[in-house]
């Protein structure tokens, strides 16, 4: 029988969701930054849940949209790394980013496209096991397939609120950040978030990957912020 | 259900309990409220556009490509200031792009691998007539769910000289002394008309002859121009330089970032 509603079984609105993600290289690695709340609606349904996916020690796969798309992806991802596995091969950020931006164009070509927009942060080593070589890595996929390489990304609402400020902090050191202050950063990022994006949390979590020391998942923190402009800022009575 | 009997339904209840399961999916699919108006905005669109421009130019001996280097989310939002519109696909041909990016990738990496492939079979390089064809047919192949990129071919022909193929998104091909395509397309083509095709000035109007030193200028004053008016252009020229008998030359140029 012919499926008349099958606009319904395709991802065209995104149902429980994460918001924006921020990352940014620094002189050997990644950092990447994201909330722990899955949105349903611009209700906060779902707390304490990580939006980061360990692949393997040099890749770290970051998302926003809708979580049922990732997950099905994180299980897409891992029969990829075994397929890897089975050569002797460990993916590395720059493959795995081809392999997901293919994926979601073709999708996008049925018109049933993954919710998501992808960060893949890693390190690519150029050389098997020289970490001298390797070089961060930061792509960014698009749910319509749209794919492309940068150094520091706000995604989501974040691209329209803090690309420029993420970008202003890295143009004044660039290569030569060092983690402290890419990570610093972040969280002066993660607090105009906060303030601006309704869907955003201020539990979160700063994930890196690094060249020495591999991926390193970041434990949840919390940040409170400055509300004090609160008072003098509201429009109702 | 127009030849329904009393007695047939009876005798088929599977298939009537069928029918009504049918139009309850028809229904809950469609349901009277929703108009075709709402059905059209409420469609998920599958393209989106990154805007930039790119613009091409050939001369006797030589083709130059130029493009911006910007890639914008909704015309108002910068993604990324180093986008490579422009993609060298072997020693004579080159592609620029405009538009859908996603299906920029996806042209890039079909070209890319029937080029590869011929290499393989013919154990030379295609010529860049050759590969004009080929983008003509790949982009009439997908007609019917088009590959939405302003798609300009460039090299050396055959024949040494300078060539520029400029296509429209369904695979539309003609070959042109200079093209643009983008966002600012209708902001270049006016001034290479004039400079170029000498077609606004007047008679009596000093006509210079287009040298390459000429046309890479020109390049550069039209991206100039097209970044001061047209916000999705700007950041860097990426400026490709293809002269026969030499290797293709890649450059940036800085542009306005604002």
């Amino acid at each position: 029988m012919a499926p008349v509603h099958d606009e319904l079984q395709r991802t065209l609105n995104p149902t429980c969701t994460g918001a924006s993600v921020i990352a940014m290289q620094y002189k050997t690695g990644v950092v990447v930054m994201t909330d722990r709340v899955v949105s349903y609606g611009k209700m906060a349904r779902y707390k304490n849940v990580s939006r980061q996916y360990k692949v393997n020690d040099n890749v770290l796969v970051t998302f926003g949209g809708d979580h049922a798309d990732f997950q099905w992806l994180q299980n897409v991802i891992e029969r990829q790394v075994l397929l890897w596995k089975r050569f002797d091969q460990d993916i590395g950020p720059k493959a795995l980013h081809g392999y997901l931006t293919s994926l979601l164009y073709a999708r996008r070509c049925k018109m049933n496209p993954l919710w998501n927009t992808l960060v893949v942060a890693g390190v690519e080593e150029e050389e098997k096991n020289n970490k001298e070589t390797s070089t961060p890595f930061i792509g960014i996929i698009t749910q319509k397939g749209c794919a492309y390489q940068v150094k520091h990304v706000a995604t989501g609402l974040g691209a329209f609120l803090l690309n420029q400020a993420v970008e202003d902090e890295f143009r004044k050191k660039g290569d030569e950040l060092t983690r402290q202050e890419a990570e610093a950063v972040l969280k002066k990022a993660l607090e105009l978030t906060l303030y601006h994006d309704c869907v955003a949390d201020n539990d979160f979590e700063i994930g890196r990957v690094d060249a020495n020391e591999g991926v390193v998942l970041g434990k949840e923190q919390t940040i409170i912020g400055d509300w004090s402009i609160a008072e003098t800022n509201c429009q109702y009575e | 259900m127009s030849n329904f009997t009393g007695i047939t339904a009876t005798m088929n209840p599977l298939a009537e309990m069928a029918q009504f399961k049918q139009n309850m999916r028809e229904v809950a699919a469609s349901p009277e409220w929703r108009t075709s108006k709402l059905i059209e905005r409420q469609r998920w669109n599958p393209y989106s556009m990154e805007g930039g421009s790119t613009a091409a130019i050939s001369g006797d001996n030589f083709a130059i490509v130029a493009s911006d280097t910007r890639m914008t989310q909704n015309d108002i939002n910068i993604l990324t200031r180093d986008a490579e519109k422009i993609h060298v696909l072997n020693d004579s041909i080159i592609l620029s792009t405009s538009g859908f990016y996603g299906d920029v990738i996806q042209l890039r990496k079909v070209l890319q691998s029937r080029l590869h492939k011929y290499r393989f079979d013919y154990r030379a390089d295609m010529s860049a007539d050759l590969c004009a064809e080929l983008l003509s047919r790949n982009l009439y192949y997908r007609r019917f769910f088009p590959y939405y990129t302003g798609a300009m071919l460039a090299g050396i022909d055959e024949n040494g000289k300078g060539a520029v193929f400029s296509y429209d998104p369904i695979g539309c091909i003609e070959r042109l002394g200079y093209s643009a395509s983008g966002a600012a397309e209708p902001m270049i083509i006016p001034f290479l008309d004039c400079q170029i095709g000498h077609v606004t000035v007047a008679e009596d109007y000093e006509k210079p002859p287009l040298t390459i030193e000429r046309a890479i200028s020109l390049m550069k004053d039209a991206f100039r121009g097209a970044a001061e008016r047209e916000i999705s252009t700007g950041d860097k020229i990426h400026l490709v330089i293809a002269e026969a008998g030499k290797p293709i030359v890649q450059k940036f140029l800085p542009l306005r970032e604002d």
